[in-house]
């Protein structure tokens, strides 16, 4: 018994402390929050605010801009997932076959991630605004070298880009491990029985390193959907608020027009889309996995 | 054996960034982010914060805070980070999660900003510098007769040219009284080597409509019925005659202009490049100017609109006590203040580092800067027109702004432009 309960206080000593940081600062502000939505509470005391019930979450609905901002991020989280997986994927690879500067490579790609949101939005904003228009004057009248941030399509394919770019290299690590994960007396038997290229990939690699995918969509699909630093930096809402992606949105209801319990209605549904969205990729790409 | 010294180095490691992170934050929060309220019988200072939002003061600001340390040992004052465009979220969370805690200064505009935090303010009728407010520049902080902020700053805006390039043109700033001489000198102002547009505007929302569009409001004949009426519907800016003519102004200049593409870093260094002839800007711009070591001369020109031969002065930034802070605190935070605005040190930042024109009697205004002095020049000779733009509906600015964007962008018509401000501002008054 001695043992057991020893055993079990050092299991308790590691996980309390992250486990009160976790309810302190996740769980509890959570809660408030969904009863903060519930109220007319205008951002200062709680005081003083009055159960409104579902009206904030009907004002929701009934809000054009958050409704455009939401389609414009699912467009942007599709294609942002397709992109960076197949990138990734393809990037992953690359450096898993014998090609020479496989490690160098591997740096490369994977440095594009360790430079925070803000600061890649501002470099890019600096490339298209500046950078594009430049080279656009010198090659004459370009349809590729002009200024993509004053265009709400190129604007929203500018986000994508960056966006991309930043991912990927992530992603690519992620699929390298599973690549290296799979047994390499299966490939060789592969290649023994005949199968090509692109047969051994499709039939042999790829349902081997189905985790690695559910993985990889899982977080593509959650960090698309928050994405904001970027945003903010990159395009600012711009031009003329085309291209608004929802955090972005509920920042904005709550600390420029001052609609706090506005904002925490508008999060909760947030969440609850993010969840729900989520759970059924995992679900759903858990059930294609095959045991090594 | 190695096992165990390595698993005792790695939690001596993780273990001391635990302790090197701890100690930082807490001297990082209780520098930046709270006042030290345990200053009370203790012996040690009280500690008084200060966060205003004009990035270009920061540094001056900083040193005058140090000059005035050392002249006294009871209060301890520290500058905060300078807000910039977020001062008002900076605030909102600070004010709304722990009010002791929050700046013992901090600085709001007149209008609905006034009223929102108009319940953490400390009335200041007793202060030194509160008797020498400039006659009628503190009705705008007043509320219910007692007085709860201390103007910062008189500061105008206007078209500031180039007097040089106009020379070099043949343009003669006086010739200019209506909006179509603006447009004729634009266009020989073009001709000139190095003008990229005759007149640049910046792209931040209070440069790219606020600003802009004081004019049209501020030179109606009653500005505050007539928004008064737009907000309850009755009037739309569509129907408003002097938004029509402006709008149709704004087509006939829109060719000479920048197209508020620029950043207001990138507009005015426009200017002191040659680029631009006319910026629209105010007198805050100073610094910037002298940063760039402009060797032309420079003044204010009056937007040519309905007449209008003044350009717009205001003082809509004010220094705010927080009621909330300790009594110690209060005491230091108005001392500071008194400091800054009638104590000839403090005065000297304020007219020399921090290049504001100062709305206080007692202040020596002979050395001033170029367009502080061109700023004083139209305020004593009466030629002003007031700031109105607070009386807009509040935290619409960026909505706004975004209509002006689509608007040069050529997506809108200036009907078209009147009739989504008019959707804007409906939107932000239903709340």
């Amino acid at each position: 018994m001695k043992k057991s309960v020893k055993r079990n206080l050092i299991a308790a000593a590691f996980i309390v402390p992250s486990l009160f940081i976790f309810i302190n600062v996740v769980i509890i502000p959570f809660v408030m929050g969904i009863v903060y939505s519930f109220t007319d509470w205008d951002g200062f005391k709680f005081a003083g605010s009055n159960f409104v019930g579902f009206g904030n979450y009907v004002r929701v609905f009934q809000d054009s801009d958050f409704l455009t901002s939401f389609g414009l991020t699912f467009k942007y989280a599709v294609c942002m997932i397709i992109l960076v997986n197949v990138i990734g994927l393809s990037l992953a690879m690359l450096v898993t076959s014998k090609i020479k500067s496989r490690n160098l490579l591997r740096s490369i790609y994977f440095l594009p991630n360790l430079i925070g949101g803000l600061i890649l939005g501002f470099i890019w904003k600096f490339v298209f605004t500046k950078f594009f228009v430049q080279v656009g004057e010198v090659m004459g009248n370009s349809s590729i070298f002009f200024n993509w941030l004053d265009d709400p399509t190129a604007s929203f394919w500018a986000l994508v880009f960056v966006g991309t770019w930043q991912m990927a290299g992530y992603v690519m690590i992620i699929y390298i491990a599973a690549i290296q994960g799979v047994s390499d007396e299966v490939l060789e038997a592969a290649d023994m029985d005949g199968a090509g290229g692109w047969m051994r990939f499709r039939k042999i690699m790829f349902p081997l390193i189905m985790p690695a995918f559910t993985i990889s969509l899982f977080l593509t699909l959650s960090n698309a959907f928050k994405q904001y630093d970027t945003n903010i930096s990159l395009t600012n809402g711009g031009p003329y608020g085309t291209t608004e992606l929802v955090a972005m949105n509920i920042f904005k209801t709550a600390f420029s027009m001052n609609q706090y319990a506005l904002a925490q209605s508008k999060a909760i549904i947030f969440f609850l889309v993010i969840l729900v969205v989520t759970v059924t990729q995992v679900v759903i790409s858990k059930k294609r996995e095959v045991e090594q | 054996m190695k096992k165990k010294v390595g698993a005792a180095l790695l939690s001596v490691a993780m273990l001391s960034t635990l302790v090197a992170c701890g100690a930082k934050s807490d001297d990082g929060a209780n520098k930046a982010n709270s006042a030290d309220t345990t200053s009370k019988g203790t012996g040690k200072k009280a500690v008084i914060t200060i966060i205003q939002n004009k990035v270009e003061i920061q540094s001056a600001l900083e040193d005058a805070v140090k000059e005035f340390n050392k002249t006294q040992d009871k209060y301890e004052v520290q500058a905060l980070g300078a807000a910039g465009d977020n001062l008002m979220t900076v605030l909102q969370t600070q004010f709304s999660s722990a009010p002791e805690k929050a700046p013992t200064i901090f600085t709001t505009a007149s209008g609905s900003e006034f009223q929102k935090y108009l319940p953490y303010m400390a009335p200041l009728d007793d202060m030194k510098a509160a008797s020498k407010i400039v006659e009628g520049q503190d009705t705008a902080a007043r509320n219910d007769g007692k007085l709860y902020g201390l103007p910062v700053a008189l500061e105008g805006f206007g078209l500031i040219y180039n007097k040089d390039m106009f020379k070099e043109a043949g343009v003669n700033a006086d010739d200019i009284k209506t909006w179509d001489d603006l447009v004729a000198a634009s266009t020989k102002l073009e001709q000139v080597k190095g003008v990229k547009k005759a007149i640049a505007y910046a792209q931040e929302s209070y440069f790219r409509f606020m600003h802009p569009f004081n004019w049209p409001f501020a030179l109606m004949k009653d500005t505050s019925g007539t928004i008064a009426k737009i907000n309850a519907g009755e009037l739309k800016l569509q129907d408003i005659p002097e938004l029509k003519e402006y709008v149709a102004d704004l087509d006939k200049i829109k060719d000479h202009t920048n197209l508020s593409k620029d950043t207001y870093d990138e507009q005015v260094a426009g200017f002191a490049a040659g680029q631009y002839a006319m910026i629209h800007q105010g007198n805050w711009a100073q610094g910037l100017l002298n940063d760039y070591d402009v060797k032309f001369e420079y003044g204010f020109l009056p937007v040519p609109f309905e007449g209008n031969q003044g350009i717009a002065v205001g003082n809509s930034n004010f220094f705010r006590v927080n009621k909330h802070a300790s009594e110690d605190q209060q005491a230091g935070a108005k001392a500071f203040l008194d400091w800054l605005l009638t104590d000839p040190a403090g005065q000297h930042y304020v007219t020399d580092e921090f290049n504001f024109i100062p709305v206080y009697s007692g202040f020596d205004t002979s050395k001033m800067d170029p367009l502080s002095q061109e700023v004083n020049r139209y305020a004593s000779e009466g030629k002003t027109v007031k700031w109105v733009f607070d009386q807009f509906p509040a935290g619409a600015d960026q909505e706004f702004a975004n209509q002006m964007e689509k608007y040069y962008a050529g997506k809108l018509t200036g009907e078209g432009l009147l009739e989504a401000l008019q959707n804007v501002w409906m939107t932000a008054v239903k709340k």
